[in-house]
């Protein structure tokens, strides 16, 4: 390829400028010499022959010229040439390119923050074969999916065992399904014990995922097979360096998981699907028959491999190559809903509303990304500050567009002179845009540094335990840095085209006698419209800002229902193999009354679930003299406590009694329930839920022996969030049996002064009970609340900085818009009042001037804030409805930081001596 | 036609390659003083043109150049065909060749008539 040969030669030349210079420079010197040579022999006087010799050549400069372009390509010559001028004109006015390079730094870095983290949430695929042709499973019907469980996990994506292996029969257009489930459990190993997040997996996930072992092999569907003597797991790669130092020789080694003994078989690089919550080994899905794994079957049913109503795992799946999803869409439905019937046949009794039953729909998602855990509760409100990153970094553009043209403004003498010297306007055009470009991709870089700083700082207030904390430790990836340069560029582009459009406008004649007015009249009208546009986009802003922060301040004011000072809050879980259900309780029983006798403890109790853990879990009852209606299946939220957890936590009874030392195992079975209970079940009437029955389970043979035998107000046992609670039960924690929480269990210790101080006496005590007993999460339970506002709380500090720096922008961009304005005017001024005209009337006219921008830009940003609220508030459920008197608050402010701004320039105007004003010129 | 004629565009590239087929090695200057001659002096030859064109010829791969000393002793860059050039002479001289016959024959009868 001549062409490419000839780009290539070309490219070269560029760089080896100056010798090729000075060979042609030879070159030529030789053939003037031959040439002047054979004029002397044909007559001439050496003169007249180097004169004739020059003529005939063409001009020596044009020679040369010619030469050089063909020698290189003149295009990038002249880009490297404007780059060198642009690198020497941005460092002769420092001032400029200082605030300009800044503001672009701020503006790229809030992107470049936000966007690492958009990313990591949101956009990543799995890093497994093929991720784009992953699905995701989910069911929609009348009978399962209410408002329950919600936010016990990504929706409705819970499946029963034998489902699955329905739609793995019908899987055309599907290369194949695969079944999982998360779940944590206690390991130990070498002594000592540790939870780790497990993910149970069906033994063909790894192969359809197309994951291969690092170490020894991975499961297969032979592991499948083998329902109960199957002790093999496969661990992560980071796991495997983390705890197992990575020992090459792990293969064959035995742990114990959950009190079984297992040998570990592989070693994966892979973390699971749930992002943002690595799994950390993995166990054949089949094991859960073996009751090993903690308490999949539900009492009284079947093996929970048959059970067609226990839906406990979700179902992953590869689309076929060339097939569309609405293809295999139609297919899993059909053997979906034909699995549906055959269930229904099975387990008539045990489905209540049979119609609802079969009005089901299956959905696919996109399993490219996985489930990710933290997109769950973050994504919305990270896709709102992204939006808002981009608004700011809107901002920060029309800010260095405005320099820039106040810039253009002072050098359009200078641009005259270029134009006048023979510039082309392309060349002036290329020049200006090229300048833009430089700082476009100096901001970006700086911004990246920014962006990156202030993740870490962010970083360092999120405790490593927090989900939020993988979100947040990431490093600069490659996609960062594109999306960053990408910003620079875009920008640079925005923010240079005005002034290098108004470059064309330019009148050489009248602006070489400096008084074209081309870029300072033409600019002055944009420039205010502008400013004007920032204002409104930082109202907007702020705005956000200001739903963030009030959600915040609700959430941290709003109260529990329960006391949340002095108390100290732990978990124990057991760790010991051999360990049964019976130790256990005892286990905790002694604890609490260790508790008791230190002093300063006023009270001490435990609960199977912790208080504000976000963990939910039901199980559906028949209420004696209640009928379900088909529309809707509550299904309450229950848990164990101790006999003085109500006391402790200084929740009071309604009616009716609390629990005490008399129930127990084998005493008549009661619980508590709170008001939305009674509400729901007994109309309101709490005389009639006193004596109220219920049981466990749909269908017509239930045993309906719990007796109700107290009711307590309504608290936010699970989470803070303002959503409507869900009725809820307590049952004595020794009464538990058959349907027992699994270990962990949650301790309340109220105490007398700061609780923080028993934090040493209960780790002796724990341990004095049993060394083997694992302890976690010992902290205040004031603590423990502002742990699960971290989202949020990170969230507004987010928008409410962006709002900020929005806001400053702006106030400068308006600042710096009234100072060029009054500098222009200083002669009218210094007429109007040579004329008469007091101070309070230049003060007049600036402000009119102030008036003529911020009040469309507030109004504007009126507008879109209104929209941006509704919108925000449209996709995220759990903001709760911001009071008027807040946006208010945010007007006046904003009003007040613009008056601030215009309070200099307007000062200075009316400070004009007119005098010399007039005499200046 | 006593007006000395300028070089048609994309003719001087073929001039030059024509020129070191039959000539051997040549600096730039003797290029330039053998294709007017050649041409018996109707061509008027801007002698600066020729370098822009050997530049473009090189960068190509046609011709390649080294530095020698010229007859009268003077340090020159010569230039010479090589193997694709060759080819190329060939090629472009058909080509052309058969160019200016299917003009010959368009323009033969007015000139008769």
């Amino acid at each position: 390829m001549p062409r490419l040969r000839v780009f290539l030669a070309r490219v070269l030349g560029l760089l080896r400028r100056r010798r090729a210079d000075e060979n042609f420079a030879a070159e030529l010197e030789g053939h003037i010499a031959m040439h002047t040579e054979d004029g002397v022999r044909s007559g001439f006087s050496p003169d007249e022959a180097r004169r004739r010799a020059l003529i005939q050549l063409g001009g020596l400069e044009q020679v040369r010229q010619a030469h050089r372009d063909r020698d290189t390509l003149p295009w990038i010559e002249s880009v490297l040439q404007d780059m060198r001028y642009a690198v020497r004109q941005l460092r002769k006015s420092r001032g400029f390119t200082f605030a300009a390079v800044s503001v672009l730094a701020l503006g790229i870095g809030a992107n470049a923050a936000i966007f690492t983290v958009f990313d990591n949430v949101l956009l990543k695929s799995l890093p497994v074969r093929d991720p784009s042709r992953l699905i995701l499973l989910s069911e929609n019907s009348r009978y399962e999916t209410g408002r329950l469980n919600l936010n016990a996990g990504p929706p409705n994506l819970a499946f029963a065992y034998p489902a699955y292996q329905a739609l793995r029969l019908a899987s055309h257009g599907i290369d194949d399904l695969a079944a999982f489930s998360y779940g944590t459990a206690v390991l130990a190993w070498n002594g000592s014990t540790s939870y780790v997040n497990m993910q149970l997996v069906s033994g063909n996930y790894f192969s359809l995922l197309g994951v291969r072992p690092v170490l020894g092999r991975v499961l297969t569907p032979a592991d499948d097979r083998k329902y109960h003597a199957n002790p093999v797991v496969v661990i992560s790669q980071g796991y495997w360096r983390t705890r197992f130092g990575a020992d090459p020789s792990i293969l064959d080694r035995t742990v114990i998981i959950d009190e079984q003994t297992y040998t570990i078989v592989g070693v994966v690089r892979h973390d699971g699907i749930f992002t943002g919550a690595p799994a950390e080994i993995f166990l054949p899905i089949t094991l859960v028959s073996s009751g090993a794994l903690g308490d999949y079957t539900t009492p009284g049913r079947t093996n929970v491999l048959h059970d067609p109503l226990n839906r406990w795992m979700d179902i992953v799946g590869r689309l076929s190559l060339g097939v569309a999803q609405a293809q295999a869409d139609v297919r899993l439905n059909t053997a979906w809903w034909n699995w549906r019937q055959d269930a229904l046949r099975v387990a008539r009794d045990n489905i209540m509303d049979r119609r609802g039953w079969m009005q089901t729909h299956l959905t696919l998602h996109n399993g490219s990304r996985g489930i990710s855990l933290l997109s769950r509760d973050f994504g919305e409100p990270l896709k709102i500050l992204q939006a808002m990153a981009l608004l700011l970094l809107l901002i920060a553009c029309a800010n260095v567009a405005n320099l820039l043209l106040v810039r253009a403004a002072r050098r359009e003498g200078e641009l005259a002179v270029r134009g006048a010297l023979g510039a082309s306007r392309r060349r002036i055009f290329q020049q200006l845009t090229i300048e833009g470009l430089l700082l476009g991709l100096v901001g970006a870089a700086l911004g990246l540094a920014l962006g990156w700083l202030s993740l870490r700082l962010l970083l360092a207030t999120v405790p490593a335990d927090n989900s939020l904390h993988s979100a947040l430790v990431l490093g600069v990836d490659t996609r960062t840095l594109a999306f960053c340069a990408l910003a620079g560029i875009v920008t640079s582009i925005l923010f240079s085209l005005a002034p290098a459009l108004l470059s064309f406008r330019i009148d050489l004649l009248r602006a070489l006698h400096l008084q074209s007015h081309a870029l300072t009249m033409g600019g002055s009208t944009l420039r205010s419209m502008l400013v004007g546009a920032e204002i409104a986009m930082s109202c907007a802003l702020i705005a956000c800002a200001a739903v963030f922060g009030w959600n915040l301040y609700q959430l941290r004011n709003t109260n529990p229902g329960f006391a949340t000072s002095n108390v100290l809050t732990f978990a124990v879980d057991t760790g010991r193999t051999g360990r049964n259900r019976q130790q256990f309780g005892a286990d905790l029983n002694t604890i609490e009354i260790g508790l008791k006798e230190q002093s300063g403890v006023s009270s001490a109790a435990y609960a199977a679930d912790g208080l504000i853990s976000g963990d939910t879990g039901g199980s559906s009852i028949t209420v004696a003299g209640y009928t379900t209606s088909k529309s809707d299946q509550m299904v309450p939220d229950r848990n164990w406590v101790s006999t003085g957890f109500f006391s402790t936590m200084q929740i009071p009874l309604l009616a009716g009694r609390m629990f005490n030392s008399e129930d127990t195992d084998t005493a008549q079975r009661v619980a508590i329930v709170d008001q939305a209970f009674v509400r729901h079940f007994f109309r309101g009437d709490v005389q009639r839920a006193l004596g109220g029955q219920f049981g466990f389970g749909g269908g017509d043979h239930v045993k309906m022996d719990i007796h109700i035998v107290g009711v307590i107000p309504t608290v936010r046992a699970t989470s803070l969030t303002s959503a409507p609670p869900v009725p809820f039960l307590y049952l004595p924690y020794a009464q538990a049996e058959g349907s027992h929480p699994g270990s962990p269990a949650s301790f309340y210790v109220r105490t007398m002064g700061d609780p923080s101080r028993l934090a040493v006496a209960v780790r002796t005590i724990v341990h004095r009970t049993d060394p083997a007993l694992i302890l976690s999460g010992v902290e205040t339970m004031r603590e423990h609340l502002s742990e699960v506002t971290y989202a949020p709380r990170i969230v507004t500090i987010l928008s409410v900085s962006m709002g900020g720096l929005a806001l400053l922008l702006a106030a400068l961009g308006l600042q710096g818009l009234l100072m060029l304005a009054i500098a222009q005017r200083t002669r009218e001024f210094g007429i109007r009042m040579a004329l008469g005209a007091d101070r309070g009337r230049i003060f007049t006219i600036v402000t009119a001037l102030v008036c003529r921008v911020v009040l469309p830009g507030i109004a504007a940003g009126a507008l879109i804030g209104w929209a941006g609220v509704r919108e925000l508030v449209h996709h995220d459920a759990s903001l709760v409805q911001t009071p008027l008197s807040v946006f208010a608050a945010e007007g006046v402010l904003l009003i007040a930081v613009m008056a601030l701004a215009s309070y200099m320039p307007a000062r200075r105007a009316a400070a004009i001596d007119p005098m010399r004003a007039l005499r200046a010129e | 036609m006593s007006e000395k004629t300028e070089v048609w565009q994309g003719t001087l590239a073929l001039m030059v390659l024509r020129t070191l087929e039959t000539m051997g090695p040549q600096h730039g200057y003797g290029l330039a003083r053998r294709i007017e001659q050649t041409s018996g002096d109707r061509l008027q030859l801007n002698y600066g043109t020729i370098y822009p064109a050997l530049l473009k010829l090189e960068q190509e791969g046609y011709i390649r150049s080294r530095w020698g000393a010229s007859e009268n002793h003077r340090r020159a860059k010569f230039y010479e065909l090589t193997k694709a050039g060759l080819r190329r002479v060939k090629k472009a001289t058909a080509e052309w060749e058969q160019t200016t016959e299917i003009l010959a024959r368009f323009l033969a009868p007015t000139e008769e008539a």
